[in-house]
């Protein structure tokens, strides 16, 4: 890991960081990049495991999305990382590599978004961590600096999640929309969905409606109406915007719903 | 750099340079089954092999990071050689062994990644569920065969695993009065595909090839204005840069079709017009790949762009561009004064065989009309008329190999190798481009990785045949996925009106149908597949005033031609569909509808009559039709009658039937020819004219000449498919297979029988009428009998009458039309407009399965790809004429997950009198009736007509509006820029 780091401050732009390789190498195959040296991280040992430290989940960066979708800690989690590819996606494709390619539709990096995930980066001046909510900034682009690498992603324990897409057929595709939801177990709920925007975002006025409105149906009826609002999708040659924003609100009230069925009527968190 | 890995169990070094991903790095390791079917995005799982035992695209490594692992390939599945059997490496694995019967293998292409993918399946989980398979191969796409039959491989191989005497349930056979007509048998070619082993074109291709490639339009319309190549050809490895002012300038037409064509030659080489983004600007051949590709980057071009014509409205718009402005010539028939004084010698020429009714200068390729009775009379006769417009979007064929060529000199003479339909046709059209004798031409069909009609055109051989004919050099060409979306044949999208007049018992009495085709930026297949839109669709009725229009417009999208259905899905929809919308209009059950106008045996097809592919037509009686039973069947698994609700509350459930037909080849045009001879130990070489594309006509001929032989299976090899070894064959197309290619056979088969008993009489001493064929391999008199062996030994001898050789053709008049009912449920999501095929069965009377389980295939797979093409499969185009999704990442072909639930291809059996031992066609008919089923199930769940295919959630919204705009709110141009990764 150290040398790495070093090998990337020394190559600076010249040297790319390779997880999986599932989006590098296509990007070389379709021209998209070109990559001088490429610095292979899948051969570091240690940076592949998915454990779980008391109420909190560590992720190491190499985890691959096969091994997170046989983990039982946060249902929305497992579920998103299970819509990924086929098999040999999966068995290959990593978090970090979903996290670094920063696509507006990428299915973990929605999940965890909701979760509220915490990421650490090393660089050669230390260490940081960062809130999932600040690390995207744009289209394939983050927080990580050029010196950087994600180390670890964290998740707490919440009480209940779930995790839905949409795609243009049934099968393995990438996703028109995509949506999570979150109970944490204070109570509150958060919401976040992918394809939809620049970055995956979060809902967050409709989360504050659910803040004060609890699980009734109403309020699950009004929430996902404030996402067909929040939302600031595209037309491109999958989906128009209108059909974004429409089915956005379709998914996040039919996650809700099931939430709240999974759910004992309990009355709303007040903070 | 060299990598150390573990391969198929044995410690080897990898030869990489370090940019090199595994698969190539595999490829020159000798490793051929690590295919490439979507040029490295991951996205087809062709090239998977099993790296520490787990499923992984070798296109997504780089060799260099799998040092030190153990890989796995289909070729190490093979059960482990007991020591000294030499046999036994060819041996197949209980999984391999399970894949070859259960007719899952059809092309190949794809079998070794199914086969690991189902084999690391089985090392974790012995026995797997429906939904455990699905996953497990979620992956791995296939274009061929729909999957279904994969699942009964893969769990009779977990059972044979646990319990070698597992037997498998069996599946239906057919005519107990044959031996091997009709039964279970293995593709002949299929072990070989289980194997990973040497088959396609690029398994053939030497160390010393030159690669071909080619520099496509930017622009989908324009003239080339300057070009220069001196950079290119300075580079180093650089062997030759074509262009068109280096190439022949003769015309032709890249349909292969039987000469003379219906298809105007409206092409060159190279031209100095580009009518589609991807048309050829310049070709360089080169030492490899990398150099031909920075050669590429050097040619310097200038455009002079014009306007491009995109949809059908444009082409027929006043004033709109013209894609062909060329001068207009006639072999025959041609007006007795042709006016060219308008033509731009830029645009080159057509010439045409005879005339097609075009008119190039209003953008129009071809026309036809016809009919029967008097449809101004029907309408007046009428109590309801309906008139309605359906259309259809463009779709890809998308075979998993794409586009290939490999050519050579041998001697004086030219090789072509070639992943065709058609090697006749390739060698008659190539010969006329280089302006040699066909003597000097052999066409080697390889197996083909898919075909589909795709590759029934001549589209890339004539350009790597020139290159090798000046060069002398092997010359490699092979598409990638995105030149096999922007520049290969596809679906003709299509516009048909239908006005439909019946009277208030539901009797049709006018059909007026319209169809008119989108050709794209050449003619192949212009005239022939709009009006096979009309000729497979209208027959299915018998209805005594009906008109018809065919034509079809140039415009600047990317080229089509034939793709499996040829027109009839478009006409199949537009028709089912309106008799459909015709029966809620009278209130009617559409299946009640449908019996009272269909057709049914004896019943004579005037109306072919005016439908002869540019000549002629000969009308039609009908000898064997199957819908009786076919709709009763249906009708009873669909529970028709009984209304289906779900409990998802957004959901709803439909259900919806269609009719389909085809033919069986063209009687009249087509023409097959095979020829058996006897080896010296009474064994058999069939030299078959016929070209298998992964469809089993090569066993399907093995057992037809089997079965009059009264020989093993085995005991017959066959050849087919090349110019230099076999006879003529008209080709692969037109669902002619099974009825001119096995009629071929099987008439070469009664005349061996015939010199096989003539020659026995001299080996028994007894006449010919006392002998008879038993099996196996025997001639058995009143006295005694002789094996083939002795028969052979006698007449190979120095005083026999010579090795027994057996030629025949086959050519018909009347044809066999197989018939079909496609019934479906779906499920209806009225929040999200998606839509679920729950059921989806498919009845088809191909009157004798001379293959069954590969007959079912054909169904499966044909049936899937129209669902695909149906519900979201569909090529997006900006306003400039370029493809904005051309790979499988963007372009969703139906993976395993998109099965219907419950799936079922089910032959009927019917006796025709024509087809080999009453076989009729199985290989396009399937095509034609996922789109009108589907929309009439939408409409049965919600009520809304979808009349544009794909019906796809956004448009199903719109339809129910829950949408607030008619259409979708940005210009394409906006779509170009804003399409997201
Ligand atoms: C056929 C196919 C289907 C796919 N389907 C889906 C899908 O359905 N949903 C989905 O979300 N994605 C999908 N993907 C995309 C892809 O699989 C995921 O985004 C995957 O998680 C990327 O991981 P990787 O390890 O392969 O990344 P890589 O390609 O190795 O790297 C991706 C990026 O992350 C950076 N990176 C990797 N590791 C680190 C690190 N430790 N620190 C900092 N930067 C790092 C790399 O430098 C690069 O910029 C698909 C891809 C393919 C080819
Ligand atoms: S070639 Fe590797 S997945 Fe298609
Ligand atoms: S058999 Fe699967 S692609 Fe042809």
């Amino acid at each position: 890991m150290t040398e790495a780091l070093e090998l990337k401050s020394r190559l600076k732009d010249k040297g790319v960081f390779l997880a999986g390789g599932t989006d590098l190498v296509v990007g070389v195959a379709k021209g998209r990049l070109s990559v001088e040296h490429w610095i292979d991280l899948s051969g570091v040992p240690g940076l592949s495991y998915v454990r779980e430290e008391g109420e909190e989940l560590a992720i190491g960066p190499l985890a691959t999305h096969a091994m997170l979708e046989r983990s039982a800690f946060a249902p929305a989690l497992a579920q998103a990382a299970r819509t990924v590819g086929g098999p040999a996606i999966r068995n290959r494709g990593t978090i970090a590599g979903n996290l670094g390619t920063a696509s507006p539709a990428g299915d973990v990096s929605v999940a965890l978004l909701a979760l509220d995930a915490r990421i650490a980066l090393v660089g050669s001046h230390g260490s940081r961590s960062v809130p999932i909510r600040d690390f995207f900034v744009g289209p394939g682009k983050t927080r990580i600096a050029h010196d950087e690498l994600i180390q670890e992603v964290r998740i707490r324990r919440s009480a209940d999640s779930a995790f839905l897409k949409l795609g243009k057929r049934q099968s393995v595709a990438i996703a028109l929309v995509s949506a999570a939801v979150v109970r944490q177990r204070d109570g509150r709920v958060a919401i976040a969905l992918g394809s939809v925007g620049p970055t995956p975002l979060r809902a967050a006025r409709a989360e504050a409606h659910l803040a004060l409105a609890g699980l009734a149906p109403e309020a699950i009826g009004e929430a996902a109406s404030l996402v067909r609002a929040e939302v600031t999708p595209i037309d491109d040659h999958r989906a128009s915007a209108e059909y974004r924003r429409a089915v956005s609100g379709v998914l996040v009230r039919r996650l809700l719903e099931q939430l709240a069925a999974s759910s004992k009527p309990e009355s709303p968190a007040r903070a | 750099m060299t990598v150390r890995v573990r391969l198929d169990g044995r410690l080897k070094d990898l030869d990489a340079a370090p940019g090199d991903n595994l698969r190539e790095a595999l490829v020159g390791a000798g490793i051929l089954s690590a295919r490439n079917g979507c040029s490295g995005e991951g996205s087809c799982g062709a090239c998977a092999v099993l790296v520490e035992g787990r499923q992984v695209n070798t296109c997504l490594l780089l060799a260099g990071q799998v040092e030190g692992q153990e890989i796995r390939t289909v070729q190490s599945l093979a059960t482990e050689a007991p020591a000294g059997a030499l046999r036994a490496p060819r041996q197949l694995s209980v999984l391999q062994a399970a894949f070859v019967e259960s007719g899952i293998v059809q092309c190949g292409y794809c079998t070794p990644s199914m086969l690991t993918a189902a084999q690391e399946l089985l090392e974790r989980n012995p026995d797997p569920d429906r939904e455990q398979i699905e996953d497990a191969l979620s992956g791995t796409y296939c274009r061929c065969t729909g999957y279904e039959q994969v699942f009964g491989a893969i769990q009779t191989a977990a059972r044979r695993l646990a319990d070698p005497s597992y037997a498998p349930p069996v599946i239906p056979e057919f005519r107990d009065d044959l031996r091997v007509v009709g039964k279970r048998a293995a593709k002949v070619d299929a072990p070989n595909f289980a194997r990973g082993g040497r088959a396609f074109v690029e398994d053939r291709v030497s160390e010393r090839t030159c690669h071909l490639k080619m520099l496509g339009s930017p622009h989908a319309h324009a003239y080339i204005k300057r070009i220069d190549t001196a950079a290119a050809e300075r580079l180093l490895g650089v062997v030759a840069v074509l262009t068109h002012l280096n190439t022949p300038k003769i015309v032709y037409g890249s349909a292969g079709q039987g000469f003379p064509e219906p298809s105007p030659y409206d092409r060159r080489m190279f031209g100095q017009k580009l009518r589609h983004v991807g048309d050829r600007v310049a070709a360089v051949v080169a030492e490899t790949a990398e150099i031909a590709s920075q050669a590429l980057a050097l040619i310097d071009v200038e455009y002079e762009v014009l306007a491009p014509v995109l949809t059908l409205d444009d082409a027929r718009a006043p004033g709109a561009p013209i894609v062909h402005n060329g001068a207009l010539a006639f072999v025959t028939g041609g007006p007795a004064e042709l006016d060219n004084s308008a033509a731009d010698p830029r645009d080159g020429e057509i010439l045409y065989q005879f005339p097609i009714h075009a008119d190039p200068r209003r953008n129009l390729a071809a026309s036809v009309s016809g009919g029967i009775g008097d449809v101004a009379r029907g309408f007046a006769e009428a109590d309801v008329i309906l008139e309605r417009e359906y259309s259809g979007g463009s779709v890809q064929s998308a075979p998993l190999e794409p586009h290939i060529v490999y050519t050579k000199m041998e001697g004086d003479r030219l090789v072509i190798h070639a992943s065709t339909q058609v090697p006749w046709h390739v060698r008659r059209i190539v010969a006329r481009i280089l302006d040699v004798p066909e003597t000097r031409i052999r066409v080697t069909k390889e197996r083909t990785g898919g075909a589909f009609g795709a590759k029934q055109d001549v589209v890339l051989e004539d350009v790597a045949a020139y290159a090798t004919w000046i060069t002398g050099r092997d010359v490699l060409f092979r598409y990638t996925r995105e030149e096999e979306f922007i520049a290969s044949r596809t679906r003709h999208p299509m516009t048909i009106r239908v006005k439909l007049g019946a009277r208030r018992d539901g009797a049709l009495v006018a059909i007026e149908m319209d169809a008119v085709a989108n050709t794209g930026p050449y003619g192949a297949h212009c005239l022939t597949v709009p009006m096979n839109a009309c000729s497979k669709s209208l027959p299915l009725f018998l209805c005594d005033n009906v008109h018809f229009t065919a034509s079809a417009y140039y415009s600047n999208i990317a080229p089509n031609g034939a793709y499996q259905g040829y027109g009839a899905p478009q006409g199949a929809f537009a028709l089912q569909l309106a008799v459909c919308e015709m029966a809620a209009e009278l209130g009617m059950d559409p299946m009640d509808l449908l019996e009272k106008n269909r057709v049914r045996e004896g019943a004579m097809l005037e109306i072919l009559k005016c439908l002869g592919e540019g000549r002629e037509g000969i009308p039609q009686l009908v000898y064997s039709c199957g819908l009786d039973q076919a709709l009763d069947q249906g009708r009873r698994l669909l529970d028709w009658n009984h209304r289906q609700e779900c409990d998802e509350a957004d959901v709803r459930i439909g259900k919806g039937v269609a009719l389909v037909q085809q033919g069986s080849g063209l009687p009249g045009l087509d023409s097959a020819n095979a020829t058996l001879t006897m080896n010296g130990d009474g064994t058999f070489m069939l030299l078959s004219g016929g070209a298998d594309l992964g469809t089993g006509l090569d066993t399907l001929t093995t057992k037809l000449a089997a079965e009059v032989l009264c020989a093993r299976i085995e005991d017959i090899a066959i050849t087919s498919g090349d110019t230099d070894v076999t006879p003529f064959d008209t080709g692969a197309y037109a669902s002619s297979g099974t009825f001119f290619s096995g009629g071929a056979a099987l008439n070469a088969a009664r005349e061996m029988k015939r010199k096989i008993l003539d020659a026995a009489t001299e080996v028994l001493g007894e006449p010919a009428e006392n002998l008879e064929l038993v099996f196996p391999s025997t001639v058995r008199g009143k006295t005694g009998s002789a094996t083939y062996d002795a028969i052979a030994r006698n007449t190979q001898s120095g005083t026999g009458r010579g090795q027994l050789v057996a030629t025949a053709h086959f050519i018909a008049d009347k044809g066999s039309f197989p018939y079909g009912a496609h019934f479906c449920q779906v499920a209806v999501n009225t929040r999200t407009g998606a839509v679920q095929v729950q059921k989806y069965y498919a009845l088809q009377d191909c009157g004798t399965p001379i293959n069954p389980e590969l007959a079912l295939g054909q169904v499966y797979g044909g049936v899937l790809k129209t669902i695909g093409h149906a519900l979201y499969e569909e090529m997006v185009y900006d306003d400039a004429g370029r493809c904005l999704n051309p790979n499988f990442t963007d372009y969703k072909i139906p993976g395993i997950g998109d099965l219907p639930d419950d799936f079922r291809a089910i032959l009927i059996e019917t006796d025709d009198p024509f087809g080999p031992f009453g076989g009729k066609s199985i290989s396009e008919i399937a095509t034609n009736g996922a789109a009108p089923a589907i929309a009439a199930a939408i409409h049965d769940a919600v009520g809304v007509w979808m009349r544009d295919w794909p019906f796809t959630p956004e448009k199903i919204l719109r339809a129910l509006g829950k949408l607030e705009s008619t259409s979708g709110s940005a210009t394409r141009s906006e779509l170009a820029a804003q399409a997201i990764q």
